[in-house]
C-alpha cells in the first residue's frame, strides 16, 4: 500500500518529529487535529496545520503558525487550499494530516517536500477519496515547484493536452502547480478528482495558464499574417491551377513553381533575375498559364534586363504561338525566376486576372494574345477597376511615360525611360488600384527596360495599350496583351540569340517603328513633359548610350512609327493581331538597340532591381509613391551613396536603424558639408594656401572636439580610415630607412 | 567597416562653392572627419532612441540631435 510508502516516508519524518510511535496511530492524530484545525482555524492554516502538527511533535494542538508562515508563499497557499478541500471534504483521514504533518514546515526542503507529497499521494490515492488526490498532487507540485521549474514548460503542456481530458479543475490545478512534477500530474488526472474544491483550485492554474498563453499567444499572433499571406498565395495558386493549361507544362512548371514561390518573395530570386531568362513561348493552350508565365518572365526579364533574350521571344510570340512559346519556353526557366520575383505580385494582380485570364482564353487565340494576355491578365485587374485609364490611354500615352518614368526612377533610369513610359501607359491606365497598378507598372517599366529600346518600347506600348481597350476583350486583356507585347517585345528585342521573326511586318514595321519611336517619344515626351518628360529627357541625358540606342531605335521607330501612330491613334481599338504585328516590327527594329541597350539595361536595370525589389516587396504604397511624375534625375540630391552612408550609420549605432532615416542622414550631411566647406576654405585661405590641406582638416578637427592633445589625429586615422587610407595618411616608417608616403623634405 | 569611402562626392561636396582645390589627401582626412561626425551622430541618435526605450533608431531620434550636432561640429 501506499500508505506504506508514506509510512517510511512518515517514519523518516518522524524521526523529527517525536511522539508518532505508528503510522496508524500518526494518522489517528492527524485526523484528529485535522479536524481540530479545521473546526477551529481558518481553511488557509488549516492545510499547514497538519503538517506543523507533525514537526510539533505531533501534539494534537494545531500549530498554526507555521502554517501561517508557509502560507505566504505559493506553496503555502496550495497546500492551503488543499487543505481546505481536505477539510471539506472531511474524508480526508489522517493520511493528508499525515503528509501535511510529515512534510517539516520547518525542513521547508524540496526534497523533503517532494518526499511529502509523494508520501501524502501515495497515501491518499489508496485511502483518501479522490478529494485528497488532487490535493496531494498539488502539494506535490508546489513542494516540487522550484527544482522542476525547469520541466514546467513541458509539464505544462502535458497538463494542458490533459486538461481538456481532465473536466476537474482540481487535476488541472494539481498540474499547474506540478507543472514539474509529471508524475503527480498523472495522479491527478486519472484520479478525475471531482473535488468541490475545483474551483477554488482553478484560480492560480487559470493564472498559470495564462501566463503561458499569453507567451504562446504571442507567437501565433506573429504567425497570423504569414499564414494569411500564404494562405491567400494558395488560393491563388490553387486559382491559377484550374486556369493553366496542363499542356502547357513548361509554363506551368513556371507558372507552378512562381505559384509556389509567390507566397514568399523570393528576393533570392534576384540573382536569377538578373540572369536574363530567356522567354519561353509556351505553347499557346495555355494562354493563361502562359501570360502569367511571361507576364513573370517579362517582368523578371525586365528586371534582368535580359532584353535581347526577350526581344527574340517578343518577336516570335507576335508571329507565332508556338515561336513565342519555344522562346518562352527557354525563358520558362528564368521567367520562373522572374514568375518568382513576380509571383507575389502577380499573384496579387493575378488572382482576379486568372479569373479573367480564365474568362478570355477565347479571345487569346491570337498567338500573342499569350503574351497579351499576361498582361491583360495583370492589367485586368487594374483594367477592372479602372476601366477609366482606358480612356486615359490614349491620352495618357504620353503620360504613361511619365508614369513609366515616376517607377522608373526607382527602377531604372537610364535607358528605361522609353520603356518605362509605355509601361506607365500602360500601368497608369490600368491600375488604379495602387497596389495592381504599381505592380503592373513595374512590370511594364522592366518590360521596357528589357526591351532596351526606350522609343521602341514607347510606340509598342501605346499601340498594346490601345489594343488591348480596341480588342472586343476585357480592356483588361487589352491591357494584358499590350502589357504582355511589349514586354514581350522588349524581351525579344534584348534577346540577341533571337531573331525576329521572318514575318514580312517586321521589317516594314521596324522601319515604321523606328521612325515612329521617335516621334513617340518626342510626343510622348511632350505630352509628359509635365511628368515624366523633363525627367525622361534627362534621363537621356543621362545616358549617352541610351540616347544612342535610343537613336538607333528610332530610326527603326520612324519607319514603324508611321504605321504605329495611326495604329496608335486608332489603336485602342485595335485588335491585337494589329499591335502584335506591330509589335513584332517594333521588336525587329529594337533588336539592334536593345542589343547594345543591353549592357546598358543590365547595369541600369541591376542597379534598379535592388530597388525596384524593394519597391515590389514594399507594396502599394511605395508604388504610388513612384506613380508621382517622375522627376528629373538629380545628380546632387544624395549626398553620399545610402549603402555607404547607412551601412556606417548602422554601424555606429549598433542599435537597429530604420531604414527611413536615410533622408534625413542625407540632409544633415549635405547642411555639415557644406559648412565643412566654407570653414575649411578659411582656414586655408588664413594659410594664405589655395587648397585645402590635411592640416586644415586637423584644424578643423580640433576645433569640432574631435581631436584633443591626448587624442592625436592619427589615432583617429587608425580608428577610421581602412588601411589603404591610412597608409596615405600617416608616414609609416619601413625598413631601408624608407617612409610611405614619402616625405618630402 | 572599412569600406570604400567616396571620395570623388567627398571631394565634389567640398568644392561645390568654391573654386577651391583640395590637396592630395585631405579628401581621405574628409573621409576621417565625416566618419567621425557620422559617428557621434549615431551615438547621440542611439541614445536618445533609448530614452524612448525603443531598441531601432527612428528619423525623430536622429533630427533632434542632429541640431545639437552641428552646432557642435562648427569649428
Amino acid at each position: 500500500m501506499c500508505s506504506s510508502a508514506t509510512n517510511v516516508r512518515r517514519s523518516m519524518r518522524l524521526k523529527n518529529t517525536p511522539g508518532l510511535e505508528s503510522p496508524g496511530s500518526a494518522l489517528r492524530h492527524r485526523l484528529k487535529k485535522k479536524l481540530h484545525e479545521s473546526a477551529s482555524l481558518s481553511p488557509l492554516p488549516s492545510p499547514k496545520r497538519p503538517r506543523s502538527m507533525v514537526p510539533n511533535t505531533n501534539p494534537p494542538v494545531t500549530v498554526p503558525s507555521p502554517v501561517y508562515d508557509e502560507d505566504m508563499t505559493t506553496r503555502g497557499l496550495l497546500r492551503g487550499i488543499i487543505q481546505m478541500e481536505t477539510e471539506a471534504s472531511l474524508l480526508m483521514s489522517g493520511q493528508p494530516a499525515l503528509q501535511a504533518s510529515e512534510p517539516n514546515p520547518a525542513e521547508a526542503s524540496v526534497s523533503s517536500a517532494g518526499e511529502r507529497t509523494e508520501g501524502l499521494s501515495g497515501v491518499e490515492l489508496s485511502d483518501l477519496t479522490l478529494n485528497t488526490e488532487p490535493l496531494t498532487h498539488v502539494v506535490r507540485g508546489l513542494s516540487r515547484r522550484r527544482p522542476q521549474r525547469a520541466f514546467s514548460a513541458s509539464a505544462f503542456e502535458k497538463q494542458l493536452d490533459q486538461l481538456p481530458e481532465d473536466v476537474s479543475h482540481v487535476s488541472h490545478k494539481g498540474d499547474i502547480s506540478e507543472e514539474k512534477a509529471d508524475a503527480s500530474q498523472d495522479l491527478d488526472w486519472s484520479s478525475g478528482s471531482k473535488s468541490g474544491l475545483n474551483l477554488t483550485l482553478k484560480t492560480p492554474f487559470v493564472e498559470k495558464r495564462i501566463e503561458r498563453v499569453g507567451l504562446q499567444r504571442k507567437v501565433s499572433n506573429r504567425r497570423l499574417p504569414s499564414v494569411d499571406a500564404f494562405d491567400e498565395a494558395v488560393q491563388r495558386c490553387l486559382e491559377q491551377g484550374p486556369n493553366q493549361d496542363h499542356s502547357l507544362f513548361q509554363d506551368g512548371k513556371t507558372l507552378e513553381d512562381s505559384s509556389w514561390q509567390k507566397f514568399t518573395l523570393c528576393l533570392n530570386d534576384v540573382t536569377e533575375l538578373y540572369v536574363q531568362p530567356k522567354k519561353d513561348d509556351t505553347a499557346g493552350p495555355s494562354a493563361e498559364m502562359e501570360r502569367d508565365a511571361e507576364y513573370e518572365r517579362e517582368y523578371e526579364l525586365e528586371r534582368a534586363s535580359e532584353i535581347p533574350d526577350s526581344v527574340p521571344l517578343i518577336q516570335e510570340g507576335k508571329d507565332h504561338e508556338l515561336e513565342s512559346q519555344d522562346d518562352d519556353e527557354e525563358d520558362v526557366v528564368p521567367s520562373s525566376q522572374e514568375n518568382m520575383f513576380l509571383s507575389p505580385e502577380d499573384d496579387i494582380v493575378l488572382a482576379p486576372t486568372q479569373a479573367m485570364t480564365e474568362s478570355l482564353p477565347e479571345s487569346r487565340d491570337v498567338e500573342l494574345q499569350d503574351r497579351e494576355f499576361v498582361e491583360e491578365v495583370e492589367i485586368g485587374n487594374v483594367v477592372e477597376i479602372e476601366d477609366q485609364k482606358v480612356v486615359e490611354i490614349e491620352d495618357d500615352s504620353i503620360e504613361d511615360e511619365n508614369v513609366v518614368e515616376d517607377e522608373v526612377e526607382e527602377v531604372q533610369d537610364e535607358n528605361v525611360e522609353e520603356i518605362e513610359d509605355e509601361e506607365v501607359v500602360e500601368a497608369e491606365h490600368r491600375t488604379e488600384n495602387p497596389d495592381t497598378s504599381q505592380y503592373l507598372e513595374r512590370i511594364t517599366r522592366r518590360a521596357h527596360r528589357s526591351e532596351g529600346g526606350g522609343s521602341v518600347l514607347g510606340i509598342p506600348a501605346a499601340t498594346r495599350v490601345t489594343k488591348s481597350f480596341g480588342a472586343g476583350l476585357n480592356p483588361r486583356e487589352k491591357d494584358l496583351l499590350d502589357f504582355i507585347d511589349g514586354n514581350r517585345d522588349l524581351q525579344d528585342f534584348s534577346d540577341e540569340e533571337r531573331e525576329p521573326p521572318g514575318s514580312p511586318e517586321f521589317p516594314q514595321l521596324h522601319p515604321a517603328a523606328e521612325l515612329s519611336t521617335p516621334e513617340q517619344r518626342s510626343q510622348q515626351h511632350e505630352a509628359s513633359l509635365a511628368e515624366e518628360d523633363v525627367p525622361e529627357f534627362e534621363e537621356d541625358d543621362d545616358a549617352p548610350e541610351e540616347l544612342n540606342q535610343s537613336e538607333e531605335e528610332e530610326e527603326l521607330m520612324d519607319s514603324g512609327s508611321a504605321s504605329q501612330s495611326p495604329e496608335l491613334a486608332q489603336e485602342e481599338e485595335e485588335e491585337e493581331d494589329d499591335d502584335d504585328d506591330a509589335l513584332s516590327a517594333e521588336l525587329s527594329v529594337k533588336t539592334p538597340a536593345f542589343v547594345r541597350q543591353k549592357r546598358v539595361f543590365t547595369s541600369s536595370i541591376e542597379q534598379a532591381m535592388p530597388t525596384a525589389l524593394k519597391e515590389v516587396n514594399a507594396g502599394p504604397a511605395p508604388q504610388v509613391a513612384k506613380r508621382a511624375p517622375r522627376q528629373k534625375r538629380q545628380t546632387g540630391v544624395d549626398v553620399l551613396p545610402k549603402s555607404y552612408v547607412m551601412s556606417m550609420f548602422k554601424h555606429f549605432a549598433k542599435t537597429r536603424v530604420a531604414s527611413d532615416i536615410y533622408p534625413a542622414i542625407n540632409e544633415i550631411l549635405k547642411k555639415y558639408f557644406e559648412r565643412l566647406a566654407d570653414d575649411l576654405e578659411a582656414y586655408s585661405t588664413h594659410a594664405k594656401r589655395k587648397t585645402i590641406e590635411v592640416e586644415d582638416f586637423e584644424l578643423l578637427m580640433r576645433r569640432q572636439g574631435f581631436v584633443t592633445d591626448s587624442t592625436p589625429v592619427n589615432i583617429l586615422i587608425e580608428k577610421y580610415l581602412p588601411l589603404e587610407y591610412r597608409k596615405l595618411l600617416i608616414p609609416v616608417a619601413t625598413s631601408g630607412n624608407k617612409v610611405i608616403p614619402k616625405q618630402r623634405r | 567597416m572599412s569600406k570604400k569611402a567616396p571620395r570623388a562626392a567627398l571631394k565634389l561636396h567640398m568644392k561645390k562653392n568654391t573654386n577651391i582645390r583640395i590637396g592630395k589627401n585631405a579628401d581621405l582626412m574628409a573621409q576621417l572627419n565625416l566618419l567621425v561626425v557620422l559617428h557621434r551622430l549615431a551615438e547621440e541618435s542611439r541614445v536618445k532612441a533609448f530614452e524612448e526605450k525603443s531598441a531601432t533608431i527612428k528619423v525623430h531620434h536622429v533630427r533632434a540631435v542632429a541640431k545639437k550636432m552641428l552646432k557642435s561640429t562648427r569649428g
